[in-house]
């Protein structure tokens, strides 16, 4: 295992510049910035989880885009400004362009656009290094570590407030649905489809041809439907065609019945 | 802005002075104290949002909200950190980061309500052009028949799922993300520019905050909605311009066409706006007689972007401005000659305003207006000193009483509504300009006062700009259109419930897509984003909407057999709710319908479910609320 970091490590120091005149960019941030552009690629290709996905995609997309505009911002808020305004900017034009390719917006084509867009900016930056000093991060923590705490807690409040929302939103879902559907019919029967959420009872289905007296009556059929819901599926026997009118009616006589009607033949 | 940069004569007369206890750094002592006061700030902004999950969480529980608890959260996320940032005690850049700060904020309250889905009419509009991309893989077509001339104008819907393929978010989540980074470029785009025309920071944040207050902020501007993306795309696009290398010549125009055809891309009304700003600023610099390089051939080559692209969506965009100008233009008319009104802080439906909420938002207008006299005045007269910007945003603001008074009919309240984004540009700059001028001139009088006394103008400021925010909120939208809640018929956010998701979800399921459907304008819009069919329309369709709303809401006639077989309609979805309320919003399915402007009651539900007797029209789905009928198998005559 000490070896293989030692191999690493020696390859490491040893990949050569790229061979671009003038390059200025040090080697390691050229490599790692590189590689950023090839994960979000190699990401969008496996399809990986967004709770993945979006962190690195958003830090290459910065990075790449902080890049661009570095010789034109004079101040950090300029910069985010430029840096948001480009990225929107450039994802348009090129999905314009790519709406002309026989590809289209696609995830290929969307990835093959990063990989053309970041490393054109990379070679058009190259000779743009980026100095991050570890003495300026211990300064800039030293300096606000109380407001970051401040921050964290507000963060932590933040999510509590998403997590107070969803749980409406899952309440909300659960509430009592039942719902009646046609799923196929021919001649001989028609298919049918109970959708239930949070609801319990005991049910009946009936069908009748054009008014003519009862001709089915199924068997009682039992619904316990928690919030996660419940489907069943029936089929219903007819003996003519006709237009014929199927109930879903509780047996215990409580107002929740549902009505389809179907032409048979 | 080139002639009206920091350091530019016209400009530094607008600059506030230098403040002793504005730089931000003070005693060790100071400077720990105002950290713990920021932290307060940061913390109770994280518990306004709270308050709004809150909200959020009672309106799907309980069915209710509270207005009040409503503006309350708001403002608690609002008004501390204006204060901050008004307060003079931080640095520049701890404004802006505190204005961000606070903006994404009052955004992610909008996020709060709607957590896992869109809600409003344009919202789902667009998610339905966004599918339509995602499952094409191509721009324009097919077309949405709802709102046609957004299918031309896919610019959000190419950012949103270009997020969307690229990480694996849902397209709501990337819809989000897109909303906060467009939040974020209006707020540094309006503090930057605002910066460049006056050479002041506290004037641009103030401009900020002031910006804030226009009632598109909570309600249209914080949608999934193409608009949402042009502004910021709009403001950031005179941001290029203004920074761009002059000696550069054509070349340096290259970044703002960019950007400006970017914006043409995504909406129509906006890429205009920017147009005759572009004309009025030309104009402006021949009053003043301060040339700016290139703007002529700026504004000369985005008219052109504008006509190509208005040729390319002729077949829609041109009829949708015209409709839209042309009916304004018409209700205002009939106003005048003593023609029925709009009813204000009521709804069809009968709901009213509670009586608070009106006295706040007159008391707004009241407010801006009061303020708009004195600072119009001095911005007019020191017209030579503003500058050709300067200029053109003092004249945009004087258009501020269109605003309010738009309000006054039905058909010129949207136009009103829409133009507050610019005209609230103008707003800002004026009264911002005015407010740090005026301060100046009194320092020398402040100066003999006690620290309390220097207080009172800044905390007047404060509380001004909140009871403005409040009521530019209630001005934007009735209360219950911010949050969820009970249902309520036609009433968007509203009625689009879990029944009606429910019935959308079947239609994906069991209905091919691009089959023709008619229902009522909530069932409409959840069949055309969640199931992809092809809602009939006469603005898409070229049919008598007239005659297609009749299949929901008459009663039987002959002519409706002939309807459905003259615009193939396939499908109806019936909401009997329908019955229970006039709706809300004024119009069951679209302007010109069955008793359109006339009806006193709500359809029968007879009307509603007529297709029960027809032969050949069957009734496959049905929820207890939402019934579909398959209307494929009616006989059609020849």
């Amino acid at each position: 295992m000490h070896r293989l970091a030692e191999l690493v490590m020696a390859w490491w120091e040893r990949v050569p510049s790229p061979r671009l005149k003038q390059s200025t960019m040090p080697r390691r941030e050229l490599i790692v910035r590189a590689a950023l552009n090839v994960a979000i690629v190699v990401a969008i290709a496996a399809g990986l989880s967004a709770w993945f996905a979006t962190p690195l995609f958003l830090v290459g997309v910065a990075a790449t885009a902080e890049l661009a505009v570095r010789n034109y911002s004079a101040n950090g808020v300029e910069k985010i400004l430029l840096i948001c305004g480009a990225a929107v900017t450039a994802f348009i034009l090129v999905g314009l362009f790519l709406n002309f390719t026989p590809l289209g917006l696609t995830r290929v084509s969307w990835g093959a656009s990063w990989l053309v867009v970041s490393t054109g900016v990379l070679v058009w930056r190259r000779n743009s290094a980026t100095l991050i000093r570890r003495e300026d991060i211990k300064l800039y923590i030293l300096h606000h570590w109380v407001i970051g705490l401040y921050g964290i807690a507000a963060l932590a409040i933040f999510v509590g407030a998403v997590y107070l929302a969803m749980a409406g939103v899952w309440s909300s879902n659960q509430r009592p649905m039942l719902a009646f559907s046609l799923v196929s019919k021919n001649a001989n029967q028609v298919v049918v489809k109970i959708n239930a959420i949070s609801t319990t009872g005991t049910y009946r289905i009936v069908a009748q041809s054009n008014n003519r007296p009862l001709h089915y009556s199924s068997s009682p059929i039992l619904v316990n439907a928690d919030g996660d819901g419940e489907t069943l599926v029936e089929n219903v026997p007819v003996n003519m065609p006709g237009r014929w009118i199927i109930h879903l009616n509780s047996v215990n006589g409580s107002n929740s019945s549902r009505e389809l009607i179907i032409d048979v033949g | 802005m080139p002639g009206s940069g920091p350091g530019s004569q016209q400009l530094e007369s607008y600059a506030a002075a230098p403040d002793s206890s504005g730089d931000g750094h003070g005693s060790p002592k100071r400077n720990r104290s105002l950290t713990h006061w920021a932290g307060l700030v940061i913390l109770l902004t994280a518990v306004g949002t709270l308050g709004q999950a809150w909200i959020s969480y009672e309106g799907r529980t309980a069915g209710a909200s509270s207005p009040a608890l409503f503006y309350l959260t708001l403002s608690l996320i609002y008004a501390p950190s204006a204060a901050l940032i008004l307060s003079g005690k931080l640095s520049d850049n701890a404004k802006v980061g505190f204005a961000l700060y606070m903006s994404l904020a009052v955004h992610a309250t909008r996020f709060l309500q709607y957590p896992s889905d869109f809600g409003y009419h344009d919202e789902l509009v667009h998610q339905a052009i966004a599918a339509a991309i995602d499952q094409t893989g191509h721009l324009f077509h097919p077309l949405n028949t709802i709102l046609p001339e957004a299918s031309y104008y896919p610019g959000m819907e190419i950012f949103t799922t270009g997020l969307q393929h690229m990480t694996g978010m849902s397209l709501h989540s990337a819809g989000w993300v897109m909303l906060a980074i467009a939040d974020a470029i209006t707020v540094l785009a309006i503090i930057q520019l605002m910066r460049r025309i006056t050479g002041n920071m506290n004037v641009a944040c103030l401009a900020a905050l002031i910006y804030m207050c226009n009632q598109e902020l909570l309600n249209f501007n914080s949608q999934f909605s193409y608009a949402s993306l042009a502004l910021p795309l709009a403001l950031f696009c005179i941001y290029v311009f203004a920074m761009r290398d002059e000696s550069a010549k054509l070349r340096g125009l290259i970044p703002a066409m960019a950007v400006f055809v970017a914006l043409e891309a995504t909406h129509h009304i906006t890429s205009l706006a920017v147009v005759i700003l572009l004309w009025a600023w030309n104009r402006a610099t021949q009053v003043t007689g301060r040339r700016v390089p290139q703007l002529y051939v700026f504004f000369a080559l985005s008219i052109l972007v504008v006509a190509v692209w208005t040729w390319f969506a002729r077949a829609y965009v041109i009829t949708y401005i015209q409709a839209a100008v042309s009916s304004a233009a018409d209700s205002v008319y009939k106003l005048l000659n003593g023609g029925s009104s709009r009813k204000l802080f009521a709804t069809p439906a009968g709901y009213k305003t509670p009586e608070w909420e009106v006295i706040v938002s007159f008391g707004s207008v009241l407010l801006i207006l009061f303020i708009l006299v004195p600072a119009g005045l001095y911005a007019i007269r020191r017209w030579r000193l503003v500058g050709a910007v300067g200029l053109v945003l003092t004249l945009t603001a004087l258009a501020y009483p269109v605003v309010p008074f738009g309000h006054l009919t039905d058909n010129s309240s949207e136009i009103a509504d829409r133009s507050a984004v610019f005209i609230f540009g103008g707003v800002a700059y004026v009264v911002s300009i005015w407010w740090f001028r005026q301060l100046r001139t009194q320092r020398s009088e402040r100066r003999s006062l006690s620290n309390q006394n220097r207080l009172r103008p800044t905390v007047a400021l404060v509380l001004g700009l909140t009871f403005c925010f409040v009521g530019g909120g209630i001005i934007g939208d009735s209360d219950w259109a911010y949050t969820p809640g009970s249902y309520m018929v036609i009433a968007d956010n509203r009625s689009i419930d879990q029944l009606a998701l429910a019935a959308g979800s079947w239609e994906a399921a069991n209905i091919k897509q691009g089959s023709r459907v008619v229902s009522d304008r909530d069932n409409d819009l959840v069949s055309q984003a969640y199931a992809g069919l092809h809602v009939v329309t006469a603005e898409a369709d070229h049919v008598d909407g007239g005659a297609v709303s009749n299949l929901l809401l008459r009663y039987l006639a002959p002519s409706d057999i002939d309807t459905i077989c003259a615009d193939h309609v396939q499908y109806l979805i019936s909401d009997v709710r329908l019955s229970t309320s006039l709706p809300e919003l004024g119009i069951y399915i679209d302007q010109g319908e069955y008793l359109d402007g006339t009806r006193t009651a709500p359809p029968a539900v007879a009307d509603l479910t007529k297709f029960d007797q027809v032969p050949g029209a069957e009734r496959i789905y049905d929820n207890g609320a939402i019934r579909i009928y398959n209307l494929k198998g009616l006989t059609c005559t020849g």
